[in-house]
């Protein structure tokens, strides 16, 4: 018997612009910039916070695991909060993850990675087409010939010939022969037609250029009316983005809580990942990131009913 | 060339065009570098120069002192087309559009001193 971990694939579509913000720990054109990778400057969304509403959510649907077992391990007794309840046979605490303090803690079965971004839209004199990279689809497990950095592959709904702007930037189409259609059959059909390759450099530029900026106003709590100079401007991942990220899933019979397996008698690794599932899905309703009451952070995983594809 | 520190130069741009446009057109710098930096990264370096040349009255005498600092950091950082310093609509036209990594490069230099000019002129208020 060997411990062979499920990894679990995830496209998701953005339905809104989405917003995980820095915490403000990074200058930029706007006072909330959102997550980016280190090394290619490309947005993300980390896995924390796929992992951190993933929970919330799936407490929410799960009976009497709201809203101890979601939120933050320790309890708090002023404020009447008794914290994850760390039994072994609570999907939540199983899947996610507990700590109890001196009482002992557990890392959770389901491990999120990072979701990266595949496909980006950008507008173009061909209308909207969504830009990929080599580097982004390595993660798919999908090979490219990376282009020139001044060239474009474009799939065949793209309606360009010589040349193709993708914002400001003019680059020239060194073939119309870019095909996905088979590779990733959960990506809607409409984006795959107008995918456009670029260089893995070209990829971190285009998308800086072309993320979303809004200014808002903060509103004072107390006089419910905007506060004085509270303008202020935040960037977002536009919607129509497709990301990708794995959940990896450790099978509970090689782990212990107390002296107990975890779930033995509630459904396994099964219910690990059912539970994993049961989270995703109200991100569609109820968003990740920050700003969800000002229409943004809805993402639509696209493959549940699958469990993950292969 | 010596080796250059980059970041160094925009960050002693970045300063230079906080304080210029700060004396320029006081309270309204910070909203002008934004706002500039919002034209270069959503329309490019050509759309950044000319957007600085469009300004109305009340921008004006800023937008002018930014177009200088701005040709002038891309003069130090060795870009095509500005060894020179002439008008910096031409220099795009002319050299800059037609190489793709130098005009990507122009543009990296201007956002980051930009980004430090905005949070420079923040602090003038
Ligand atoms: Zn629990």
């Amino acid at each position: 018997m060997t411990c062979q971990p499920d990894v679990n694939k995830y496209y998701a579509l953005a339905l809104d612009p989405i917003h995980v913000g820095t915490g403000g720990m990074r200058l930029g054109r706007v006072d909330m910039s959102i997550v980016r990778e280190p090394g290619t400057n490309v947005p993300k969304i980390p896995g924390t916070s796929l992992s951190g509403a993933a929970r919330t959510y799936a407490a929410m649907q799960e009976e009497g695991k709201f809203p101890h077992c979601a939120g933050q391990g320790q309890a708090d007794t002023g404020r009447g909060y008794q914290g994850h309840c760390g039994r072994p046979d609570c999907p939540i605490c199983v899947t996610f993850g507990f700590s109890k303090g001196d009482q002992g803690s557990f890392q959770g079965l389901a491990q999120f990675s990072d979701a990266r971004l595949v496909f980006f839209p950008v507008h173009s004199l061909a209308g909207p087409v969504w830009v990929t990279c080599p580097d982004a689809l390595k993660d798919l497990e999908i090979p490219g010939a990376e282009p020139e950095d001044h060239q474009v592959r474009v799939a065949s709904g793209v309606k360009a010939s010589g040349r193709l702007n993708l914002g400001w930037l003019m680059l020239d189409v060194a073939s119309n022969d870019f095909a996905l259609q088979d590779q990733v059959p959960n990506v809607p059909q409409d984006i795959l037609k107008h995918a456009v390759l670029v260089s893995n450099k070209m990829f971190g530029h285009i998308v800086n250029d072309n993320l979303e900026v809004r200014t808002s106003v903060s509103i004072d709590p107390a006089t419910g009316a905007a506060a004085e100079r509270a303008l202020f401007t935040y960037e977002a991942l536009p919607r129509a983005s497709v990301l990708y990220f794995e959940v990896v899933v450790s099978d509970p019979q090689f782990y212990k809580i107390g002296d107990k397996a975890p779930l033995q008698n509630n459904g396994g690794k099964q219910k690990v990942i059912k539970t994993v599932e049961k989270g995703l899905t109200l991100f569609e309703s109820l968003g990740v990131g920050g700003m969800n009451t000002r229409g943004m952070g809805r993402l639509r995983v696209l493959n549940l009913s699958a469990g993950g594809a292969e | 060339m010596s080796t250059q520190n980059l970041d160094q130069l925009c960050a002693k741009f970045g300063w230079n065009i906080a304080d210029e446009v700060h004396q320029a057109i006081g309270k309204n710098a910070e909203n002008h570098i934004t706002k500039s930096l919002g034209v270069l990264q959503e329309d490019g370096v050509y759309a950044f120069f000319l957007y600085q040349a469009s300004r109305g009255q009340r921008e004006k005498p800023g937008a002018g002192k930014l177009r200088d600092q701005a040709r002038e950091l891309l003069k130090e950082a060795g870009i095509k087309g500005f060894e020179h310093a002439g008008e910096p609509l031409a220099a795009v036209r002319e050299y800059l559009a037609s190489d793709l990594d130098q005009l990507l490069l122009a543009k990296r230099l201007l956002e980051q001193a930009l980004i430090y000019a905005r949070y420079h002129a923040k602090a003038l208020e």
